[in-house]
């Protein structure tokens, strides 16, 4: 059996086995979904008042339209909202990818990998593969109750526009994933590797488009939000579930690849380097 | 510094023993030799390869029986097998034939399909030595392997350890601070204290430090005996002395030594009331070389912190 494919089963494994802590990687972004989502109504905010003259509203109703549309790119905020949580979703959870390093220093299975000749990449490798699979099939669960909570898809959404998202989702969540885990290379407390995540998830996901859009955020928090590959994962996936569109913005595309491919270098370099010794 | 400058060699198809207390610097030695710590200086060469530069095919050659239980507790132990045999490229059908040949040997084959978290303490120290042996390596590395094991399991451990070194013809390094483990196991034995060796040789030839046997014999009016008389008279005795009233008879080989000396004793009119033979243990070379012995207690440190982490992880 060859070992990138037998440390990746090793870790679907023992994550299909925790079935309950699967369940609870749902809790959050469901939060999010329901709760925040459902109850931020923004088309409601802007009911015209029964006092405007009846001949108005027509006229008002359509101009609200427009600048919610404008905005949001529909006008239903349940959906802007649910299409940037799916890539929060793979944020937070690649930020946890890096555990299972840290928890096999702590055992001592990592030594037990290091005494090995294995290359080194592949101890890398083999969790940035199984973090994107697991995220993908927990990003499937998520997509459906989203459509069951009422996600409006766009009316030229098909199974390629599907596919696509996989494909956004996947490089997002090796980008992520490879960032995390080289992180935790070096951690051998993971309190550490919560204290870092704490202070990364949600500063990541407010400088992003994932809530509310960036062209209505102040000059230097959209230049963080242009940098931050959640950004670019929401407009692709709002191209491909909004607008039903599957013609890509290239320079978002682009972005999120050049991202996932430094990171996935930068890592295995990292990995050659750090992990020939305990 | 855990180890200072330690000078030695192991041969092919022997079981050597590193013997000492805990923070010797036995982990050390076994984890600089195992590529899993960088030596600050000196030089090692591992079947004629060089450590530090020569790695990648080091690892290929030895296989490490770690101290702590780092078996994959969350898979079963055939799982934990093949995942192993994967990491030296080992193909499936292969590692399955040679995991069924080693569990059976070491009795396990009726566990291997549970998850290792259901093993008991003994089963999994046998699961990490199928773990340590599935890529067949010339060289095996034991770190304390029958640690924290009741009595009987670590007979039976010794057994296994036994039949590896005779079947496969394993040159096996191992680490220990059980003196009964290292006298009935190694070939050859480094006694290792505050980071350097401070004796090396066969079991035998470290007692053989101690000036040799003691004979303890109880006798009516030992006062009254001719020490000197003795130590003229009867073959190999060394020293003679007068002890909680019991006559200490200091010689080599001592069950050799008895009948004559009871002879003697007979010959002159000693009426002897009983005769105890004590052999020189490793326990009394470490302290006759020390001064301090070699203690138990702290053993079970080591595995608690990871007992807790595995406990906690399953929350």
């Amino acid at each position: 059996m060859n070992a990138l494919a037998a440390l990746v089963s090793r870790e679907m494994k023992k994550w299909y086995r925790r079935r309950i802590a699967i369940l609870f990687t749902f809790v959050t972004p469901l939060f999010w979904l329901a709760l925040f989502g459902k109850s931020m109504n923004l088309y409601k905010l802007f009911k015209i008042p029964d006092t405007v003259p009846p001949q108005f509203i027509n006229i008002i109703q359509e101009a609200i339209d427009q600048i919610i549309i404008a905005a949001f790119g529909t006008k239903d905020y349940f959906t802007f909202l649910a299409t940037g949580m799916f890539s929060v979703f793979i944020l937070f959870s690649s930020m946890f990818s890096g555990m299972s390093l840290i928890f096999d220093r702590r055992l001592g299975y990592l030594s037990r990998l290091l005494v090995s000749p294995v290359k080194r990449e592949i101890i890398f490798l083999s969790r940035v593969i199984a973090s994107t699979i697991r995220n993908l099939l927990q990003f499937t669960a998520l997509f459906i109750i989203a459509l069951a909570l009422g996600l409006n898809i766009g009316p030229g959404f098909g199974p390629a526009n599907l596919l696509v998202m996989y494909i956004v989702l996947g490089i997002l969540s090796i980008a992520f994933s490879s960032i995390f885990i080289t992180v935790s290379l070096k951690i051998e407390e993971h309190d550490t590797a919560i204290a870092i995540t704490n202070l990364l998830n949600l500063p990541l996901m407010f400088a992003s488009n994932s809530l509310f859009p960036k062209e209505q955020m102040p000059i230097w928090l959209q230049i963080f939000a242009e940098i931050n590959p959640l950004t670019h994962s929401n407009i692709l996936i709002r191209t491909l579930v909004i607008e039903g569109s599957i013609s890509l913005p290239i320079v978002s595309l682009t972005y999120l690849i050049t991202i996932a491919v430094i990171a996935i270098i930068i890592g295995i370099a990292l990995s050659r380097k750090i992990l020939q010794h305990l | 510094m855990a180890v200072d400058h330690i000078d030695f060699e192991v041969y092919e198809g022997e079981i050597f023993g590193f013997l000492g207390p805990n923070g010797a610097g036995k982990t050390t030695t076994i984890n600089m030799l195992n590529t899993l710590i960088e030596p600050t200086e000196g030089e090692a060469i591992i079947d004629g390869y060089k450590l530090g530069k020569d790695n990648e095919e080091i690892r290929k050659i030895i296989g490490l029986v770690p101290q702590e239980l780092t078996a994959d507790d969350e898979l079963t132990g055939l799982e934990n097998i093949l995942i192993q045999a994967s990491l030296y490229g080992i193909n499936k059908d292969t590692a399955l034939h040679k995991a069924e040949e080693l569990l059976d040997m070491v009795d396990l084959k009726d566990a291997a399909n549970r998850l290792v978290k259901t093993y008991s303490g003994g089963m999994r120290r046998r699961l990490e030595l199928v773990m340590g042996l599935i890529h067949r390596p010339k060289i095996l590395f034991l770190d304390e392997p029958t640690l924290g094991l009741d009595v009987q399991t670590r007979a039976r451990i010794w057994e296994y350890i036994r039949s590896l070194r005779d079947i496969y013809g394993v040159t096996i390094f191992m680490t220990t601070h059980y003196m009964e483990e290292a006298d009935a196991l190694c070939d050859r034995i480094g006694i290792i204290d505050r980071g350097k060796i401070i004796a090396i040789g066969t079991p035998r030839e470290l007692k053989n430090l101690l000036k040799g046997d003691i004979i303890m014999i109880e006798v009516e009016n030992g006062v009254d005996i001719d020490y000197q008389d003795i130590i003229e008279n009867v073959s190999n005795v060394k020293e003679v002395k007068y002890v909680d009233g019991r006559l200490a008879v200091t010689t080599e080989r001592g069950e050799y030594t008895i009948p004559e000396l009871l002879n003697h004793l007979h010959s002159k009119n000693v009426k002897v009331r009983g005769v105890e033979l004590v052999k020189p243990s490793l326990e009394q070379v470490f302290l006759y070389l020390t001064g301090r012995r070699i203690r138990d207690e702290e053993a079970i440190d080591s595995l608690s912190y990871r007992a807790i982490m595995r406990r906690r992880r399953r929350i």
